[in-house]
C-alpha cells in the first residue's frame, strides 16, 4: 500500500540496460504491459515500548566458526539506527546505543560479502551480549537478476517474469551491476542464533542479497532441499521483514525483524529442490522454510 | 497570511543573502556558526538544543529544488536556517529540520514519505530542510551522496550536506534521523525527536497549523 501512495523510487534499475547506450537502435516498442510490482499488504505495530540497550557487544563468525572480520553490526530499530560498526579481526565489535529505540534488532552482516541477520532484542538493559553469531559468506561472484532468466546462487533460484524489472536503492554496496546480482547462502539450523526465527519455528533459513531489491512483479523462487525431505514434502516459505519505519504500511511485506508466510510449496519430483508454488517473492530478503 | 506557491517562494525567498543583507562574521550573534550564508536580523539567544531555545544559524551548502537543480557542484547553494526565519509569518510558519544518513535504514524509509508529507503541508506553511551527514560508511558525506539520495527519493525540498556535522548540538551523529520542529517566526526549538516518529511528529504539525490557522 505504501509503495502505490507513494509512487515507487524513481531510480530504478532495470534488468535490462533499458536503451541506456544512446548508439545503440532502439527495437521496435513492444506493446508488453509493464511489470507491476506488488503492494504488499503493509504492517507497522506502534505499540512497542522504547528499549534503553546501551552498549552491545557480539562476536560474528563466519560458518566454519572463523572470525567475520570486518563485517558490518548495527542496531536498528523502527524509529532510530545506530550508525554502524565493524567487527575486528577476532570478529568482535561493539556497539553503543546511545538512544532507545522502539523495537531494535540487531543486525549482523552487509548482505554483500556476508549475509545479513537480524535478531529482535528481547530485553532492556544495559550490557547485551549476543556471543557469537554466525553468518555465510555470501559468493563472490553473483547472476545478475534478467527478465525471463533463472538467477541461480548458492542454490537458490529466482526467476524474474520476462517484463519483470527489479528496483533498488543505488547506495553502496548495491551501486554497481555485480552489487545487485543475487547472491545467496544456506545459514544451517546449527548455526541459527538465539532468537533469529522469533518463534516461527524455521527449519531452513537462506540469507539472499541484494537486500531489499524488490522483484516486480515477485518472483518464482526455488530452494536446495538441504534437509533431505522427501519428494512431495509440503513446506511454508517465510521472509523475514526488513523494512524498517513508522508510517502506516512502512513495513511492506512482514513486520520488522518478523518472519511472514509469503506462500506454501513442496519438494519437487526429484528431491533436489523446494519449490514456492503457492506465492512468488516480492523482495529480495531472507527466507525461511519450514514444514507443512 | 498567504501561503500559495509555497515551491516558488521557497525558490525566490530563500535564496541566501538574497532577501537579507550579509553581515560580518564577527558580528553574528553566535561566533561560533559558519559563516558565509548568516541571516542578518536571525533571532538573538539563549542558543541552545530544547524546546523553547533559539535554534542556532547554521549554514550548510545544498540544493534548495532538488527537482529543478542540476545535482551538480556547480550547483550547490548556501541554504541557512534563517532563510526561513520568516517573524510574521507570511511564507513560513514551522521549519523542520530533519538528518539523515546513507547508512540508516530508517532515514531511507522516512525519505519516502517526506515527500508525501511535504506536498501536504508546505501550502500551510511548513518547510522542510533535510541534512545527510555520513555515507553508508560511516564517513562523511559527499556531493556524490547527496546527488543519489536526492535522486533516489525525488526530494521536493532543500536538502543540504552536513559533512561536519553541524547539528550535533541537537542529537548524536551515532543516532539518525534527528527531526527537529522549529517555529519560523522566532527561530525557538518546539520539539526534538530523535528517530521517526511519524506519528507523533506530524501530529504536532498539523496541530500548530491548524491552531495558527484558527487564530488568523
Amino acid at each position: 500500500m505504501l509503495r502505490t501512495a507513494l509512487g515507487l523510487l524513481p531510480l530504478t534499475f532495470a534488468a535490462v540496460a533499458c536503451g541506456s547506450d544512446p548508439a545503440t537502435p532502439e527495437p521496435p516498442a513492444q506493446q508488453t504491459e509493464p511489470a507491476k510490482c506488488e503492494a504488499g499488504p503493509g504492517y507497522v505495530e506502534l505499540d512497542y515500548p522504547k528499549r534503553a540497550l546501551g552498549n552491545v557487544t557480539v562476536t560474528v563468525r563466519t560458518l566454519d566458526a572463523a572470525p567475520a572480520a570486518d563485517a558490518l553490526v548495527e542496531v536498528c530499530g523502527i524509529d532510530v539506527c545506530t550508525r554502524p560498526a565493524y567487527t575486528d579481526e577476532r570478529g568482535d565489535v561493539s556497539v553503543s546505543v546511545q538512544e532507545p529505540t522502539t523495537k531494535p534488532a540487531l543486525k549482523y552482516g552487509d548482505a554483500f560479502t556476508y549475509g545479513e541477520l537480524a535478531i529482535l532484542f528481547d530485553g532492556d538493559e544495559d550490557g547485551t551480549d549476543f556471543g557469537t553469531v554466525y553468518t555465510p559468506r555470501l559468493p563472490v561472484t553473483g547472476a545478475p537478476i534478467l527478465p525471463g532468466a533463472r538467477a541461480e546462487s548458492g542454490g537458490v533460484v529466482l526467476t524474474l517474469a520476462d517484463n519483470g524489472r527489479v528496483e533498488l536503492d543505488p547506495f553502496p554496496p548495491y551501486d554497481t551491476e555485480d552489487g545487485r546480482a543475487l547472491r545467496a547462502a544456506e545459514l544451517p539450523r546449527a548455526r541459527f542464533p538465539s532468537g533469529l526465527d522469533h518463534g516461527a519455528n524455521l527449519e531452513l533459513v537462506f540469507a539472499l542479497a541484494p537486500l531489499g531489491a524488490r522483484l516486480c512483479p515477485s518472483a518464482a523462487l526455488e530452494l536446495p532441499n538441504s534437509a533431505g525431505w522427501e519428494p512431495g514434502t509440503s513446506v511454508e516459505f517465510l521472509l523475514q521483514g526488513l523494512d524498517a519505519g513508522t508510517d502506516a504500511g512502512a513495513q511492506l511485506f512482514a513486520p520488522y525483524g518478523e518472519w511472514q508466510p509469503i506462500g506454501t510449496g513442496a519438494v519437487d519430483a526429484t528431491g533436489e529442490r523446494l519449490v514456492l508454488t503457492g506465492g512468488a517473492l516480492p523482495v529480495i530478503s531472507n527466507v525461511g522454510v519450514r514444514r507443512l | 497570511m498567504s501561503h500559495g506557491a509555497p515551491a516558488l517562494l521557497a525558490l525566490l525567498l530563500g535564496a541566501c543573502g538574497t532577501n537579507r543583507p550579509e553581515i560580518p562574521p564577527e558580528l553574528l550573534k553566535d561566533p561560533s556558526a559558519p559563516t558565509g550564508c548568516a541571516t542578518a536580523d536571525y533571532p538573538a539567544g539563549p542558543y541552545g538544543d530544547s524546546a523553547d531555545t533559539v535554534a542556532i544559524d547554521r549554514c550548510f551548502q545544498g540544493w534548495r529544488a532538488p527537482g529543478k537543480t542540476a545535482h551538480t557542484a556547480a550547483a550547490l547553494q548556501d541554504i541557512s536556517l534563517g532563510n526561513f526565519y520568516d517573524p510574521d509569518g507570511s511564507h513560513y510558519e514551522i521549519l523542520l529540520l530533519n538528518t539523515a544518513a546513507v547508512w540508516c535504514a530508517v532515514c531511507k524509509t522516512e525519505h519516502q514519505t517526506l515527500p508525501e508529507h511535504y506536498a501536504e503541508y508546505s501550502p500551510r506553511g511548513l518547510a522542510i530542510v533535510s541534512a545527510l551527514f555520513q555515507n553508508s560508511a560511516g564517513k562523511p558525506a559527499e556531493l556524490s551522496d547527496l546527488k543519489t539520495w536526492v535522486e533516489a527519493y525525488d526530494v521536493p525540498f532543500p536538502m543540504v550536506l552536513d559533512p561536519d556535522y553541524q547539528l550535533q548540538d541537537y542529537a548524536s551523529a551515532e543516532t539518525a534521523p534527528l527531526n527537529l520542529v522549529i517555529d519560523a517566526r522566532s527561530m525557538r526549538i518546539m520539539a526534538k525527536f530523535i528517530g521517526n516518529q511519524s506519528r507523533d511528529l506530524w501530529q504536532l504539525i498539523d496541530d500548530e497549523l491548524t491552531r495558527r490557522e484558527a487564530s488568523e
